[in-house]
């Protein structure tokens, strides 16, 4: 099982509203998560830099209005700008659904990664946030603006389509 | 008969997958890049009381030192340019690929040598929509075919996020994505150098070594890629004149109201700003914003192709000579599109704000200058 969020972090990403905070320390340590958090959300690496761009700008522009961690306040944004509908270029491309574009690999159990892009995007980013970032449950919910109760019951249906994919693939190589 | 995986598998194999990342060389770089990227001190701004001392302060000297200041401030003034030496030497594909063209682009000079390479100033653009500069390193990057740039041992490139650009007034202009390995792309400038012409400062802390950079997606990043350095380099650059188009009347059908937002002339391209508000947003909102969203759905993306594009022609139905450049973006009830066009000629143009508005009546006419 994943453990709770780590209060106990000294990292600039638990600094509290109000107290004295280094902005760009903060976004350093969460850079990362952020990024590949927009690549799991189907975006190429040029898109997920540019959505951390502006998730930035837009975190250092309202930053007095922050509630909470810095962390899963600033994952809010860059799920909110991952999710917003997006018309690229006209005329329309034909790959209007999100998969995960290739780049991104694992050393170890590819299937489990294969099976993850293959599930629903918000299936996906809730997955990814509570075991890969280590979210508790509490901060999925709000990265992706559902009660605690919905983010529940999402990760189980994650799991659940998980764990059916990843049987059906044994399946298939035995 | 294989064991079946129980929930707590599933979560163990997923709770160590993070672990066992591998990024491409291009996702390695983004993160670089974002690690590297000053947000805090790049958007601190002075107050506002501040601003306007310093403003004033700057008032006082240019009055007080007469033209010479004034030249200095501001390079229309002085016509700065006038003697510019014509721009030559850059390859046209490249300069294609930027969007620029011999004509928009003016010639800059100035170089800087730090830890034992030199940037040279070659050529920049500005106009309302964005500041372009093009430069040299060590007499590389804009000359020959340049998808083989970086390919040869001594191609550097900027490094993403290195590069600051601030105007004689003090402000800070924002890098965007980059065009190339030596053209830079920042914001727009802003009054009043963007009125009176911005003598420009850019600062630039580190180069990549782009020969270096793996062609396999996988295969790691050399350790010593990056060169750290100090190159200080100065331009001037007048904005390219702007101006903003009489606005035709919105198009109000059943189905939503089209309206041009803004139509904004800066040499000859075109930018188009449009939305669409009303019912037809509905369908998108729901599977969008609604419980149960489903996303993108056949149904919805020809919805969208009907009722979301903006199309633009001459008065003999032709398209405009330059290609365009559409996007938009919904939020609920609304969608906002934005198109830019390269303008041939002046004259009358066609206005069709989407697919479904063929109807007589439903197309508007502007004139560009």
């Amino acid at each position: 099982m994943v453990t709770a969020s780590n209060s106990t972090d000294p990292s600039p990403d638990n600094t509290q509203p109000g107290q004295p905070f280094d902005f760009d320390a903060a976004f350093r340590e969460v850079s990362r998560s952020a990024f590949l958090l927009a690549r799991q959300l189907g975006h190429g690496p040029e898109k997920a830099q540019d959505i951390v761009q502006e998730a930035a700008l837009s975190a250092w522009r309202y930053r007095a209005g922050r509630r909470g961690p810095f962390r899963p306040w600033f994952l809010t944004i860059v799920y909110r700008l991952c999710r917003r509908p997006v018309l690229d270029w006209l005329p329309l491309p034909a790959g209007w659904d999100r998969h995960v574009p290739p780049g991104i690999t694992v050393r170890f159990d590819p299937d489990l990664l294969t099976a993850l892009h293959a599930l629903p995007t918000r299936q996906r980013a809730a997955l990814w946030l509570r075991y890969c970032e280590d979210l508790s449950i509490s901060d999925v919910a709000r990265v992706m603006r559902l009660r605690e109760s919905a983010a529940k019951q999402l990760l189980f249906r994650g799991r659940e389509a998980l764990r059916r994919k990843l049987t059906t693939k044994l399946e298939e190589n035995q | 008969m294989i064991p079946a995986l129980s929930s707590d598998d599933v979560e163990r194999r997923l709770s160590v997958l993070a672990g066992s990342l591998s990024l491409s060389a291009a996702d390695v770089r983004a993160v670089d890049t974002l690690r590297t990227l000053p947000i805090a001190t790049a958007r601190r701004r002075p107050r506002r009381g501040l601003r306007l001392a310093i403003a004033l302060a700057i008032a006082v000297v240019v009055i007080g030192t007469g033209n010479l200041a004034a030249a200095y401030y501001a390079p229309t003034y002085g016509q700065a340019l006038a003697a510019a030496p014509a721009l030559g030497g850059i390859a046209r594909p490249l300069l294609q690929f930027i969007g620029l063209t011999e004509q928009s682009a003016v010639a800059l000079s100035g170089s800087a040598t730090s830890s034992g390479h030199t940037i040279q100033l070659v050529a920049g653009s500005a106009d309302g929509l964005r500041t372009v500069i093009l430069l040299e390193i060590d007499g590389r990057g804009l000359t020959g075919k340049p998808k083989l740039y970086g390919t040869h041992p001594g191609d550097f490139a900027v490094v993403g996020g290195s590069a600051t650009l601030s105007d004689q007034f003090g402000h800070v202009y924002r890098q965007r994505g980059g065009l190339g390995p030596t053209a830079l792309e920042f914001d727009p400038l802003v009054s009043p150098a963007s009125k009176v012409g911005a003598r420009l400062t850019l600062h630039i802390s580190g180069l990549q070594k782009q020969w270096l950079l793996p062609l396999r997606p996988n295969a790691p990043v050399p350790a010593d890629i990056m060169l750290g350095g100090d190159w200080t380099l100065h331009a001037t650059l007048i904005q390219a004149s702007m101006h903003d188009l009489p606005l035709p009347a919105p198009v109000r059908t059943a189905d939503g109201v089209f309206s041009v937002t803004l139509l904004r002339l800066t040499g000859s391209e075109l930018v188009i700003h449009w939305t669409v508000s009303g019912p037809i947003n509905d369908q998108v909102d729901r599977a969008f914003y609604g419980p149960g969203a489903t996303g993108w759905t056949p149904a919805l993306r020809q919805l969208s192709q009907r009722f979301f594009g903006l199309q633009i022609v001459d008065a003999n139905g032709q398209p405009p000579v330059g290609g365009s450049g559409s996007g938009g973006e919904w939020d609920p009830g609304l969608f906002r599109g934005e198109t830019t066009v390269t303008i041939g000629h002046p004259g009358r143009y066609q206005l069709q704000l989407a697919d479904a508005l063929s109807a007589p009546g439903q197309q508007r006419w502007i004139t560009v200058p």
